[in-house]
């Protein structure tokens, strides 16, 4: 640090400005949005509009907020993202908890089979049109299980948690079973608190999977039960053509009504952007830690 | 003592067989749940491949519609609309691949020369971000900013005495962009793998090359490169079995009609003729065929980079 030559400190100026371009690149078209989102229709039509609103309202969240379809939309949404990641939780928490005892003493009869059994399920599956025909022939169809159930079990997570609880501290579970604790108590009161870091994580992951998943939306949900992202998807196929009178046709924009539609999807997870980026990273060196 | 004892009884063995704990029954009630919807969700739609071979009907169902052993296979190396896909699909995800592994090993590198604790980290929260954004929204975005009348990117392509450019109705450009944009949604957050990998490069190899008066690209090309070599071979082969699934999230919030010739892949073409146009037995074939490559891919990968780099998941 002490000993950086001119040139590698020409290379440091360079590098950094690099960097920061790249950070501004990622973001560049989020501000753009935002800034249409917020601008006069006048200054959208005339392409004044770049990184800052010009003329600033907020018609465009009003008109878009106004749809009930778009409220009963994000409804189901949270609906379906809250029951996946409660549910999501348990069961491969649960899962992992077996897995990570083995086949041996304290495991379980056939744990290789098992491992088998997820193994095969995270590499292959039927594909999409027999899912489909399944789905809808056991009574799923247009029902909030639909986007639940099919992808709760997820093999990647339940590898990352079993990671985690293979290497927790093997004193703490015996301690447990010695004060005549059984698994269900093990589970809930040990490994599940001292698990928080990955939960944190493999929850994060789930939370974001479901608000953004949109494909089982579109094939298993009509009408009042589609969930937000894939009523945005058809919202941002059509134009928008149902101004009530000329004064607020004036002041309608397609460009900024879609605008302020997507950034009303992104939003859940812009906020919760910052508690994510803290714990991914950590949680997946975590789970990724192997003995 | 009654504990006691059972702990004793716990570590004795009968006739070889393993004596689990008396309460091992509650770990089967434990694993049930994940079990049943993996068999329901997973297992049971496995079944449904022997559509490949029939010629199906809703009505028939799976028990009474006509065998037609390979010919939906026959058909769909013939039809060339297929094979247009496949080779689409093959284009789309080798050039992802290329560039995906080049611009983040690229950043990772770059990143990882910054000195300034507070830039890194903050360079990091911005390129993260697109990767947790959907493609729906995104979809949204790159219409807005690539559109050919007074799009953002136009705009600048004007300004600077360029044509603008019909980027999502034009074959070629449509292919461009679904790399670029590929490449700008996931180079930050893939970057992270190879980020911890550098970060557990030992630091006495640098200040010994500096002693040694080795400089900066020295040191990457002799110390930095060859440490993340098994990481890199992991990304690389493990990322081979993703080459018949070029992004159906993504590609079907860009496409349209007018870029079908190079921007249709397997899966959006099994979603239109199998759920659009109801012709299950032939979308069944053609996922079939993606899923049975995508498997001996994932396989040969996984073999090869437990060979090369001795990695594993279990």
């Amino acid at each position: 640090m002490n000993t950086m030559t001119t040139s590698e400190r020409w290379f440091q100026i360079f590098n950094n400005v690099l960097m920061i371009l790249l950070g501004i690149i990622c973001i560049i078209p989020l501000v753009h949005v935002i800034a249409i989102s917020l601008s006069s229709s006048v200054a959208i039509m005339t392409n004044q509009v770049t990184f800052w609103p010009i003329g600033l309202n907020f018609f465009s969240y009003e008109k878009a907020l106004m749809d009930s379809r778009l409220l009963n939309s994000i409804w189901i949404s949270l609906q379906r993202t809250a029951l996946g990641l409660l549910l999501g939780l348990l069961v491969n928490c649960l899962a992992a908890y077996v897995m990570s005892k083995g086949g041996g003493r304290d495991g379980i009869a056939g744990y290789k089979f098992f491992v088998g059994l997820f193994i095969v399920a995270m590499l292959f599956n039927g594909g999409m049109i027999p899912s489909y025909l399944l789905v809808t022939s056991i009574g799923l169809y247009n029902t909030m299980w639909a986007l639940v159930l099919p992808t709760l079990v997820n093999v990647f997570y339940l590898i990352l948690i079993m990671n985690f609880f293979k290497a927790l501290p093997k004193e703490l579970e015996e301690a447990a079973f010695m004060d005549g604790a059984d698994h269900w108590q093990v589970f809930f009161r040990v490994f599940m608190p001292l698990s928080i870091p990955v939960l944190a994580t493999v929850g994060l992951f789930m939370v974001v999977n479901d608000w953004n998943e949109w494909l089982s939306g579109m094939i298993y949900m009509k009408g009042e039960n589609i969930p937000l992202s894939t009523l945005l998807k058809s919202l941002i196929a059509v134009p928008i053509t149902d101004a009530s009178d000329a004064a607020e046709a004036a002041k309608l924009n397609n460009r900024a009504i879609r605008a302020s539609q997507v950034l009303i999807g992104a939003l859940p997870i812009l906020l919760i952007y910052p508690v994510l980026q803290r714990f991914f990273t950590k949680g997946i060196v975590i789970g990724a830690v192997k003995e | 003592m009654e504990k006691a004892a059972s702990n004793i009884e716990m570590l004795t063995r009968k006739r070889g067989r393993i004596v689990r704990r008396k309460d091992s029954w509650q770990l089967y009630i434990m694993l049930l749940p994940a079990v049943i919807l993996v068999v329901i969700f997973t297992y049971i739609p496995m079944g449904g491949i022997v559509m490949a071979f029939q010629e199906y009907k809703p009505y028939l169902g799976i028990l009474n519609s006509k065998w037609v052993g390979w010919g939906q296979f026959e058909f769909l190396f013939q039809y060339p609309d297929s094979v247009q896909v496949i080779w689409n699909t093959l284009r789309i995800a080798l050039l992802k691949l290329v560039f995906g592994v080049i611009s983040t090993l690229g950043f990772a590198l770059l990143l990882n020369e910054v000195r300034k604790k507070w830039l890194r980290s903050a360079v990091q929260t911005f390129v993260f971000l697109p990767h947790f954004l959907s493609w729906v929204v995104l979809g949204g975005i790159f219409r807005e900013i690539l559109s050919p009348d007074g799009g953002l990117v136009n705009k600048a392509l004007v300004a600077i005495g360029l044509e603008p450019i019909f980027f999502l109705g034009n074959n070629n450009w449509f292919l461009f962009t679904v790399v670029a944009s590929e490449v700008w949604k996931e180079f930050g957050y893939g970057s992270i793998i190879f980020l911890a990998a550098l970060a557990g490069i030992n630091p006495s190899l640098y200040e010994a090359a500096q002693l040694d008066g080795a400089g900066k690209l020295k040191q990457i090309w002799h110390i930095t490169i060859p440490s993340i070599v098994p990481t890199i071979a992991v990304v690389l082969t493990l990322s081979l079995s993703q080459v018949l699934s070029a992004g159906f999230d993504q590609i079907f919030n860009l496409y349209n009609t007018l870029v079908y010739e190079k921007g249709d892949i397997i899966d959006t073409f099994v979603y239109r003729v199998g759920l659009v146009d109801g012709n299950f037995s032939f979308a069944t074939a053609i996922g079939l065929f993606k899923s049975v490559v995508g498997l001996i891919l994932i396989v040969g990968g996984y073999r090869l980079a437990y060979k090369v780099a001795d990695y594993r998941i279990f």
